[in-house]
């Protein structure tokens, strides 16, 4: 679903923020991306996005080398990457049920459709009762559940949080993780760059460490700390051999809490 | 027809928070569009009332009497016909004694008295004379004055090149100050643009990451500036039409000059104008386009 190979993105001033990373994310996967702060999480997210072109090397998402994409097809990339943010990037005009809305309107769905989908989508995050609130009537995890629904809404098949429960706190972000999760077991992909410990070890999912823009562990089921025995990314389709296995896909391994 | 209505609802919405803004540059192209206009009208009076004055006739040779040493009157007519043949001359109309008698009681149709005392036989034929370019009446007007049949010239020549002046004058101004007008009119519609962006930079920047196409977060601010556009131009025609349809009545007290310019000709320009607007309303917009939407986050 998601390959990089041998990618290094240099900033304007020389600074490299990606060093010759080679990453194979296949479908279905949760893939956590840890690492302190300048790291290089969030250029990965973003040259994912094709908001940043790499300097050197070659990305495949969902099948295209969107290094070669032309500029015109990038919009069409993005339909099939739902995206959400530490910030939430919610229009402050608009109600929730427009926020998730405008994602289907300015991609030309018809407004039959647009209706039953956003409720849906609502209902998934359990907002369906908050429908008709503007943003500043929201909390925090209120709001980040309103960006994951609009980034979920058009169903596709990668989702990208840049530390979607940066501003949250515990309890909160563990409702957002169940959220995360939830949408990953439908079959979407979800990759995280985060920066929450509890998170991270609660989930036990793919662990993909970050430090100077480097890969420098890539483990299954892992926490957030390194374990014993780290595996460097062999950036090819089968998963390591030493690897725990990866929990059931029906089955959470968050903490149960009411949303 | 569900998108073009969500881009227009847009569109409003931007015109709507830069109202303002959005007013200058719309009041910037009516005062560019109304100066360019007006000097058109002026153009087409100055044209109805030269080109036009005396139903074509640039030259007027009044003709001596038989016994004055002139031609009688199938003489005069021959003589018509020999000066048609002249190829500066376009067309050449005779106006025998009794005619220009008639001529005579309707311009003084309000003094009776005169044409009581006026005798029919005094009045002088003429020939009035239209010319292939007006540029041609000096010639004209001397090899008619050398000719002994010709009892007096009078040519509308001078007065003619004066107004042709007068209007050559008034159409540089005008186009001059519409044109310096015009690019400020794209300057402030592209500035309006950016302050949308700016205003509507969360919008722009959420579009884009939930993959709306380029024309599809383009065409709102397009269709701003070709709404400021359209307005200020259908402004100026307005104003326009109005102030010459006031000249239009107040012509109506002043003989000899004629200020009804037809409607044909709003018409035409008009719609002209109205394009124009439009061209630099949209103009404004890819400026403002091209140098802000690209700052917006993606």
């Amino acid at each position: 679903m998601i390959r990089l190979e041998s990618v290094t993105k240099v900033y304007k001033g020389g600074t490299v923020a990606a060093r010759d990373v080679s990453l194979n994310i296949r479908r279905g996967e949760f893939v956590f991306l840890v690492g302190p702060s300048g790291s290089g999480k969030s250029t990965l997210v973003r040259l994912l996005l094709r908001q940043e072109m790499a300097t050197r090397g070659t990305i495949w998402v969902a099948g295209k080398d969107i290094t070669r994409l032309p500029a015109w097809k990038v919009p069409y990339l993005r339909r099939s990457i739902g995206t959400v943010f530490q910030d939430y990037k919610l229009l402050s005009t608009k109600t929730v049920s427009e926020n998730v809305a405008f994602a289907l309107e300015v991609i030309g769905r018809p407004r039959s459709a647009i209706r039953s989908q956003v409720e849906q989508v609502l209902d998934l995050v359990g907002l369906e009762d908050l429908g008709g609130r503007y943003p500043d009537q929201l909390s925090g995890g209120e709001q980040q559940r309103v960006s994951i629904a609009r980034a979920f809404v058009n169903r596709p098949l990668i989702l990208l949080a840049d530390e979607p429960t940066g501003n949250l706190d515990p309890t909160t972000s563990v409702g957002i993780m169940r959220i995360l999760d939830r949408i990953n077991r439908s079959g979407t992909t979800v990759v995280m760059a985060t920066h929450d410990h509890a998170i991270v070890n609660a989930m036990r999912r793919r662990v993909v460490g970050i430090e100077e823009g480097q890969v420098v562990r890539d483990e299954q089921g892992g926490g957030f700390e390194e374990a014993s025995e780290p595996v460097e990314s062999t950036g090819s389709d089968s998963p390591p051999q030493n690897l725990p296995p990866r929990p059931d896909p029906g089955e959470s391994t968050l903490p149960h809490m009411d949303s | 027809m569900g998108r073009m209505i969500f881009l227009i609802g847009e569109s409003l919405v931007n015109l709507r928070r830069n109202a303002l803004v959005a007013t200058g540059a719309i009041l910037a192209v009516f005062i560019s569009l109304t100066l360019a206009f007006g000097a058109l009208v002026v153009n087409e009076l100055l044209r109805l009332n030269t080109i036009g004055w005396q139903q074509g006739t640039h030259i007027i040779a009044f003709l001596k009497d038989p016994d004055q040493g002139g031609l009688d009157a199938a003489g005069q007519v021959v003589y018509r016909d020999q000066v048609v043949d002249w190829e500066e001359v376009e067309t050449v109309h005779y106006v025998d004694k009794a005619g220009a008698y008639e001529e005579f009681k309707e311009i003084f149709a309000s003094r009776p008295e005169l044409i009581e005392v006026t005798d029919p036989l005094k009045l002088p034929a003429s020939l009035r004379i239209e010319l292939q370019s007006i540029d041609l009446y000096r010639d004209v007007q001397f090899r008619l004055s050398a000719d002994p049949v010709v009892r007096e010239v009078r040519s509308f020549g001078e007065q003619i090149e004066q107004l042709s002046t007068i209007s050559r004058v008034l159409n540089v101004l005008g186009w001059g100050l519409s044109l310096v007008l015009g690019l400020s009119a794209i300057i402030l519609i592209s500035n309006t643009i950016s302050l949308a962006i700016y205003a509507r930079r969360n919008e722009v920047s959420v579009m884009k990451l939930v993959g709306a196409s380029n024309w599809f977060i383009r065409v709102p601010f397009l269709l701003e500036g070709l709404i400021e556009g359209v307005v200020g131009a259908v402004l100026a025609v307005l104003t326009v039409w109005l102030a010459a349809r006031n000249l239009n009545s107040l012509g109506e007290t002043i003989q000899l000059i004629t200020l009804n310019i037809p409607a044909r000709f709003f018409f035409r320009w008009g719609v002209v104008l109205v394009l124009f607007g439009a061209t630099v309303g949209v103009a404004g917009s890819l400026l403002g386009l091209s140098r802000h939407l690209r700052e917006v986050d993606s």
